[in-house]
Order: structure tokens, then sequence, then C-alpha cells
């Protein structure tokens, strides 16, 4: 998440609204915040303001000043703005990878997560998706993808939330990102019965098929078959499913074994996606026992995408530069990576693909530097 | 002795040392013997790579066993969901009379002149009648004969007919007319395209194989009035949908390449190399025209081989491999009627005798040609939907029609992939179920499925890319030379 910084104009409890430059006629400044180089009277009535002059008067709304970057922020993204001068995007309206982010809590503990669950309060997360989905009501979005942590550990809210991204934006594309263990329950995925299943999609982490690696890997036993449960489960009421699997030092010589297992076992699956590891959090902790180098995992994960891509499977290549994967495999590599963590290498400036590459993970403790090797050419698609 | 739990499997040995196992829902495995001996004894360390190995293809499980049996239990399931196609193949035979004569004939053609042979419209209707009311939401009727051509009235009744009840009934039906197309005129390829009727006729390979067979009346070749049509029909109807089948013979056991070659040539989307069914003329001629099944089997192999070879060079699928690879490698059901189990006779496919009378099988009605009408289910005049399709005969006959159920087959380590059929035992043994070891019909599908397990085997990226595209009907998966 973007999270820009300045100073509060006094110790105000944090609230969200939505960024307007232009400025709203005055009743319908309740629920925003405005943009603006330096506190007037057009500042009256704003729900908040954020400025990069100085800080305003004792009549002004709560404001955050001296902000430098204000020209990241967009007319209609959601803020929320507190009292130590933070500025988190909740939602940035020129992007396609917006979250909910439902709560900090998980029932795994992977090896190499880059956002360390917590034992916190989910609470404030819930709210402050509540109050997202009310700013958004009735505006077009393209995607909206309800994370965490685990997501469906809040319960029944989950169902509440993901109804409201359904039904209230049939327009967009709602993607869950879940290990999929609570849908074993079968009386818990029941209550996904009424939700339309068009517009939706449950985007579920897989490591590996063999119960032993998939447990080691995320660090609870019995993980590995409650979420291929899952995946059962929710594909009976009708749900679409996606398997994610991080490739690691743990998984990627069972890669093959693993794509030719989803084929005879999860055929119904709508996609498939191997990802490279993000080196944050606890992946950054752990990062000599679970990262590997591309020269290594290459032609495994070559003929894993290829037995894929031959029984006609929808496959996808995430978080992996185009130069380091292998070559007959490059068309199914995406632009994967958040744009507020995506960053490049400086040899990237002289590659003729950069536009068409993932990048790196600015977030990422150590990166293969020594595997970039910019196109001269545009390779052939 | 390790505490993990084998699931059943087949399995047999082959020869380089090998096991080829599989388990109930037809995902295979190759082990080496020791291997094998270290497994089955409860004796191979959980850590070993080949426990992953037979773990991710459910051969076992320790703890989660709820898990992998829900897997299976999927897969089964998806690998039998032909079953919920209750009948979807309809073959009418529109009249028994033929401008031809074939030396393989399986129905004995009558003569040109033989009217006593058609049906009658008021037949056709009854049969379109009974046809939707079979459950399938896409019931294909295919036109048989003797030449259908020769009773065009009926057909073209038919088809009218069927396209109204479909479309009151809100069914999706198709249509395919069998001919050998010599005497097919401009304006029967017009109705047919139409009314979208696809066209599946026979060649069986270039002029002198073709000859040695296919013969009209007095005995001259038809391969030039074939050539002709097939020019017209594929101009008027289109390309894609004109198909053609091959009998192999004694004539082209040895030259199924120039087959091959000749199918290639006329631009065909592929081939079926199938051997001769021992019914009717071919029955009686079985001396000139016949062959052991062990010799098809080998001259089979070679050619699958010959045409994995051409596809390197264009897209042409051999589509008995094509079907059963499909079988050996894809969790998905094939509809093939004449090798499932249950067998596909009556419940997948059915067939309506110029006179009403309603047979599981093609080959069925052929033996009744042949004086016995041991499998005559009823007639589509006088007897009920539910009389024909729910009755005794066929319930028994297709219970008693499975591999599962059936030694030996039952322990066949193809039995997954493989099927019967109860029409061909009869005609072979008197019997709907026998012990079909050294059966032409086992000979012939255990000697294919072992030639096409060992290409697996020794596949390349490039072979493997081949047969997949068969397989996936993709051919941009294979880079052309």
């Amino acid at each position: 998440m973007r999270v820009l910084k300045g100073l509060a104009s006094r110790n105000f409890s944090p609230f969200i609204g939505e960024i307007t430059r232009k400025g709203r006629t005055f009743y319908s400044r309740k629920s925003s915040v405005l943009l603006t180089d330096d506190m007037g009277l057009s500042a009256l009535g704003y729900r908040g303001c954020i400025t990069s002059g100085s800080k305003g008067k004792f009549y002004h709304p709560d404001h955050i000043y001296n902000v430098e970057n204000t020209d990241l922020l967009n007319e209609g993204d959601i803020v929320r703005l507190d009292n130590v001068g933070n500025i988190e995007v909740l939602w940035e309206c020129n992007s396609h990878q917006n979250c909910l982010f439902l709560t900090e809590r998980c029932n795994c503990r992977c090896v190499m997560c880059p956002q360390p669950p917590q034992n916190s309060d989910s609470s404030v997360f819930l709210n402050q998706a509540e109050e997202v989905l009310n700013l958004l009501k009735g505006k077009q979005i393209s995607d909206c993808c309800l994370t965490g942590g685990e997501p469906t550990l809040v319960g029944d809210k989950f169902f509440v939330l993901l109804r409201r991204c359904v039904v209230e934006h049939p327009e967009a594309f709602i993607t869950v990102l879940s290990n999929g263990k609570l849908f074993s329950e079968h009386s818990f995925t029941r209550k996904l019965s009424n939700i339309p299943r068009e517009n939706c999609i449950f985007c579920i982490s897989l490591h590996s098929e063999i119960d032993m690696l998939h447990d080691a890997i995320v660090g609870v036993h019995g993980s590995c078959s409650a979420t291929q449960q899952g995946i059962y489960n929710l594909a009976s009421f009708g749900f679409p499913v996606e398997i994610r699997i991080v490739i690691s030092r743990y998984n990627y010589r069972y890669l093959v074994q693993f794509a030719e297992h989803m084929y005879n076992y999860f055929p119904f699956c709508a996609h498939f996606v191997f990802m490279g590891l993000e080196l944050h959090g606890c992946a950054a902790v752990h990062s000599e026992e679970i990262d590997v180098d591309p020269l290594e995992y290459g032609p495994y994960l070559r003929d894993a995408v290829l037995l894929m891509i031959r029984r006609g499977m929808p496959v996808s290549v995430y978080n992996i530069p185009l130069c380091m994967c292998p070559s007959d495999i490059r068309h199914v590599a995406s632009q994967s990576i958040s744009s507020w963590k995506n960053i490049w290498m400086e040899e990237c400036n002289r590659c003729m693909e950069k536009d068409n590459c993932c990048g790196f993970f600015s977030t990422s403790v150590s990166i293969h530097k020594n595997f970039i090797k910019p196109f001269t050419e545009r390779i052939e698609r | 002795m390790n505490q993990y739990t084998i699931f059943p499997f087949q399995f047999a040995r082959l020869s380089q040392n090998d096991i080829l196992m599989v388990n109930e829902c037809g995902d295979f495995l190759f082990l080496p013997e020791d291997i094998f001996q270290l497994f089955v004894n409860h004796t191979l360390p959980e850590t070993s790579e080949y426990f992953c190995k037979l773990k991710s293809h459910i051969f076992c499980a320790d703890e989660n066993i709820e898990i992998a049996l829900q897997k299976t239990a999927a897969r089964y399931r998806t690998r039998k969901s032909f079953l919920r196609e209750f009948t979807s193949l309809h073959m009418m035979v529109i009249t028994l009379r033929c401008n031809q004569h074939c030396e393989y004939c399986q129905v004995s053609c009558a003569d040109r002149d033989a009217h006593k042979y058609d049906m009658s419209k008021e037949t056709a209707i009854k049969v379109i009648d009974m046809i939707f009311q079979s459950p399938t939401q896409r019931p294909k009727i295919e036109f048989q004969g003797g030449e259908p051509t020769l009773n065009w009235d009926v057909v073209t009744a038919s088809v009218l007919y069927a396209e109204k009840i479909a479309l009151q009934q809100n069914k999706n039906v198709s249509f395919v007319i069998c001919t050998n197309l010599t005497g097919i005129t401009t304006s029967q390829l017009e109705f047919c395209k139409d009314h979208n009727i696809a066209i599946s006729t026979s060649l069986d390979g270039e002029r002198s194989i073709h000859d040695s067979c296919r013969k009209d009346k007095s005995g001259r070749g038809t391969y030039d009035a074939f050539m002709e049509k097939l020019e017209t029909a594929r101009k008027i109807v289109g390309e894609d949908m004109v198909g053609a089948l091959m009998t192999t013979t004694a004539f082209s056991l040895n030259k199924l390449k120039d087959v091959v070659d000749e199918y290639v040539r006329l631009g065909m989307d592929g081939i079926f190399i199938r051997s001769l069914n021992p019914y009717g003329f071919a029955a009686e001629q079985s001396a000139t025209l016949g062959y052991s099944m062990e010799s098809f089997v080998e001259k089979y192999l070679e050619v699958l081989k010959y045409i994995i070879g051409l596809n390197a060079r264009v897209f042409f699928p051999e589509q008995f491999a094509t079907l059963l690879f499909s079988r050996i490698l894809s969790p998905f059901a094939t509809g093939f009627v004449d090798l499932q189990s249950p067998s596909g006779a009556g419940i997948s496919g059915a067939i309506y005798d110029f006179d009403g009378s309603v047979f599981p099988a093609d080959e069925a009605r052929m033996l009744a040609r042949m004086g016995d009408r041991h499998f005559c289910l009823g007639n589509a005049a006088t007897s009920s939907y539910h009389d024909i399709f729910a009755g005794r005969k066929l319930k028994e006959m297709t219970s008693g029609a499975c591999v599962e159920t059936t030694f030996p087959c039952a322990f066949c380590v193809y039995q997954a992939f493989c099927g019967t059929d109860p029409v061909r035992n009869y005609l072979e043994s008197g019997s709907e179920v026998r012990n079909m070891s050294h059966s032409p019909f086992c000979i012939k599908h255990k000697g294919i499925l072992r030639g096409l397990f060992d290409i697996l085997r020794k596949a390349d990226d490039m072979t493997k890319d081949i047969i997949w595209s068969w397989i996936t009907y993709n051919p941009s998966l294979v880079r052309r030379i």
C-alpha cells in the first residue's frame, strides 16, 4: 500500500475520505478530502484536507500539511489520514490492483510470507473496508481483491463484504486471496450460496500436492488436505478457482509432478499461476532457506508450464522478470507486481522488453541481479 | 513397515524391468521393479522421491486418505460422465439398397430395386419421435444404409421433421449421412449444406487399394467416380463437413502407409485406421479379406509411428490413437460407442433398422441380417420408449458389459482405458459375456495399448506436442518444419 507522509494539524482520530482536487459543492464535501496547495476558505466543509503547503487555521477541517509527492494522489482515490501524519492510499482509481485488507490474522505460518501475520484485532480493517465500499458505491470499478492475512478468518463479515463487492459492482472482477482451508468445512462453504458467482474468483495458494511438502512450507500440519478439500468444495458450489503456487527451494524440483497432478485432479480450475518470491517479511528472514535462483528452477518451471500449455490449461507466471524466464514460456509471464512496490534495475533501462516485464519487488531484500540480461531486441510472441 | 495405505490398482510387468501401474481412475505410473517390491511390502521410505510420485498419482496415502479418495472419486465420475448423455447417437437405416457391392460389406446390401428394404416415411417419423424421447440434449442422427441417398425422400423428411421437434424441445440436433458418394447429386449435396448435414464417406486408400474392395454392382472399381464426387461434395458442403473412413483388408494391411499418404494428399483432417469387422460379406470372405489380429496390431503400430513422423510436417491425427491417448492422459470422458464400459450399445448409441426394429448397435443389426435377432430391443412403431431403453434386455446386457466386473478384464492393467462389446462376444462365443483373453477384441486393444504406452515412455518433447495436439485438437502446439 502506498503511504505518503506529512504533519497532522492536531491529534484527530483517523478517518477515511475520497480525494478531490477539483473541489466539491459545499453540501457534498462531507465524505471528501480536499487536496490543495494552500489552505484557504475553499477548504471548509470537507472531512479533511491534504496540502503540500503549510498548516492551516484552527477553523479548517483536520488536515495533514507539508506533504510531498501529492501528485501521486488522484481525483477519487480513497485515503486514510491519521494523527501521526500518515496518508494511506486505500484505493487508487487508476490501479487494477486494489485490495480490501480484512485482517492481519492467519491460520498458516508460511515460510515465505511477505506480510507476517499478527494476532491483531480485525475490526479496524473491517470498518475500513466497509467505509471504502460505502465510498465506492455507485462507481464503476474494474476489480477488487479481498485479502489479508487470511480473509476468511473474519467469518460472517467476510461473506457480507464479499457479497457487497460482487453485488454492488457487477461490472468488476472480484478476487479473493485465500488458503482455502476454512472451505474444507461444508457448512462454512455453504455460506457462499447467496453470493453471485459470475464475477468472482477464489485464488487459492497450493504449493504442492504432497502433504509433507506443502505443510512444511505453510508451517501448519493438515493444511494441504484442508486446502485441497476447500478447492473441491468451492468448485462444487460453482465458484471459479485459481491455484497459485509460490516457487521456493522447497518445491521447485516438484513443479512438473505438481502440474501433472493439477491436470489429473484439478482440471476444473480456471487458472494456474506460478509465482516468484517476494523476499520481504518472513521470506526475508528465511531467504537462505527458500530463495532459489532462476538458473536452478528455470528448467523445472519450463517443463511444468509447457506440460500445462500442451494440455490446454490456462497458466501464467507472475513475478519473474522476462530475462529470467525460460524463453519458451515467456509468453505466459505477466506484469504482476503492484505498481507501488514495483521497481527496475539500472540495466533494465536498456531493455527493449521493459514495458512487458514485471520488473522487481522494491520490497525484496535481495534481487538476482547477475541474471539480468537486457533484451537488445523485441522478443517474438 | 510403513503405515501408508495402498489404494486399489492394476499393474503389469513390461519388458524393460519396469512396472506399469494404473489406479482405479486411470492415472498411471511406471515404476522400477525393486521400488515396486518395496512399495507393495510397505517398506518404501516415505521420504523417497518415488513415494512422492506414488502419492501424487494417488496409489497411496498416509494420513489424509479422505482427500485422496475424493480426488479419485471426482476423476472416476468425470471419466464415466458419458453415461449422463443417455443415448446421444441414433443411427437410422434409411434403406438396405445400395448402388455398390463392396467385398467386405458388413450388412450384405440389397439390390438397387429391392424397395421392400426401404424405410417408409411413417416409420422414419416414429423413429424420430422415439429419438427425441432420449434424455440427451444433443441427439446426433446418422443416416445409414445400404446407401441412404437411394431413399432420399425419407432422408429429407426425417431431417425436416427432426429439426421441427428439436426446435419445439429446445434440443440441439446434428446430422450425419453415411454415403459412398458415388451416386449423390448436386441437389442432395445442397440439401446437406443447407441443413448442416455432415458427410461421412468411405475411402480405403489410393486407386488400387480402394478398387480392390469398393466395387459397383458389376464388379468395377469406384475410385474415379468417388474422387469426382468427393471434390464436388467438398466444394458444396465444405471441406470440414466431409470426412472419410477406411477399412483395413488383407489388400491394404501391408500398404497402410500408402493409405495414409492418399489421405494426406487429399487434405483429409486425419485418419481412423480401422480393422475389419467379421460380419456380413466380410464374414463370408474372411479367407481373402481377413488377417490375424496380431498382424493388424503390428501394422497399426507401424503406421502410427509413420503418422506421428508425418506430423512434424502437417497436422494429421490418427483418430483411434487420439481416443486412446485421451483416455490414458486426460481426466475427461471420451465418447466412443464401440469401446466403453459399460458398453455403449444402446445406452450411448442405438440403431433403427429400415422396418423400425431397434438394435443396441450396428453390429447387432448386422447379426439380425445374418439371421439372429437376439439383440432386437423392439420396434419403434409398436414398442414404447420405456420398453426399449429401460427394458429387461438392455438392462441385462449393459449390467453384464462392464470390464470392471468381468474376469479377467477386471484385473487387466488396461482396464481403465478399455471397454467391451457384448454383441461381438455373442457373435464369437454365443454369449454376451465371455472370457476375453485371446479373443480378437482383446488381442487388438491390449496390443495397441501396450504399443501406445511404449510410445509415451519414449516420447520426446516433439512427440508429446504431437500427441497433445491430437488430444486437444490444437494444431498450433507443434512447431512444424
